[in-house]
């Protein structure tokens, strides 16, 4: 339990420290305040985040679906799915620290994240242009959607490990997991409102960037080593 | 020498972002014009100029007035 419990928590950490949506939500944000009022801007916003929670608590709630079905067909301890479990993890341990910031001296006063540049630019051109709240809400979703490449494994890892809880504690563990997911955005919100500025955000963002790749990084190896416990040595 | 279309379009780009950034209005648009005829004045015999030229010909004007601002404007496009 304890284990599972550790595996949980570790899996809301690394989904709240990922960087692409809080990116796009302060491009969005500091653009919306360049151009409307600071009350609209807040008020937009929050679409955004409701973008992001929708793509979450969907895709949250899809994964928990396949992932019960699986484990009442194969069980808990089905030694080759644990095995790919752990194998997807290792690699997006390695995949994260060598791709997620991209590397060189080009970029090491800036926070550019694995998307492709004309992806960037079409993520920050919509930020920049999103009028209405449909807009927003689909810009959330679909900055979601690029980072399902390392939150899926968590969303899997986590939805195995709740399963090992009583369904009553499951359901908090999914509402917590979506609330975390979207925090982040929160905060950037918060420090807007406290008349930070973009400029400061992204010192920050650039500042951090090394700190956040070793975390992650750490982050996915020890979900490796904690399912190789749980799952082989037991 | 640059085009007036692409100074016009960088002008009201630092508009919007010094208005995020809430520095007050009157000043921008006065630093930012100096800055930009600057900009302008240095490429003046410049037969073939880069957009990444002009972006850090425009954040290096910027910073003696507004270094955030110039900050923000040369890695906006990095941010992600």
């Amino acid at each position: 339990m304890f284990a599972s419990l550790a595996i949980i928590i570790l899996a809301i950490g690394i989904q709240t420290l990922l960087q692409l949506s809080q990116g796009v939500f302060a491009v969005f944000y500091h653009h919306a305040l360049g151009k409307t009022t600071a009350k609209k801007a807040d008020d937009r916003s929050l679409s955004f985040i409701l973008g992001v929670e929708i793509f979450t608590a969907v895709f949250y709630l899809l994964t928990y679906l396949i992932v019960s079905f699986v484990i009442t067909q194969k069980g808990f301890d089905n030694i080759i799915l644990v095995w790919i479990m752990i194998g997807i993890f290792i690699a997006e341990a390695v995949f994260f620290f060598f791709c997620y910031y991209k590397m060189g001296k080009k970029y090491k006063k800036t926070s550019r994240l694995f998307v492709n540049r004309h992806v960037a630019e079409a993520l920050i051109y919509k930020a920049e242009h999103a009028k209405s709240r449909t807009d927003t809400i689909i810009l959330g979703i679909v900055t979601s959607a690029i980072e399902l490449a390392f939150t899926l494994p968590l969303f899997v890892i986590s939805s195995v490990e709740i399963l090992r809880f009583d369904s009553r504690f499951g359901f908090l563990f999914i509402v917590i997991y979506v609330i975390a997911a979207t925090a982040p955005l929160f905060g950037t919100r918060i420090l807007f409102r406290a008349n930070n500025t973009l400029a400061g955000i992204m010192q920050i963002r650039s500042s951090k960037k090394n700190l956040y790749r070793i975390l992650i990084t750490i982050g996915y190896l020890s979900i490796a080593a904690l399912v190789f416990i749980t799952g082989v040595v037991k | 020498m640059i085009d007036e279309k692409v100074l016009k379009n960088i002008e009201s780009e630092l508009k919007v972002h010094a208005k995020a950034m809430g520095i007050p209005s009157g000043s921008a648009e006065v630093f930012i014009k100096k800055s930009l005829q600057a900009v302008e004045k240095n490429f003046k015999n410049r037969k073939l100029v880069t957009k990444d030229d002009i972006t850090r010909a425009v954040a290096k004007e910027l910073a003696k007035y507004h270094s955030d601002l110039a900050y923000v404007y040369e890695n906006y496009d990095k941010i992600i």
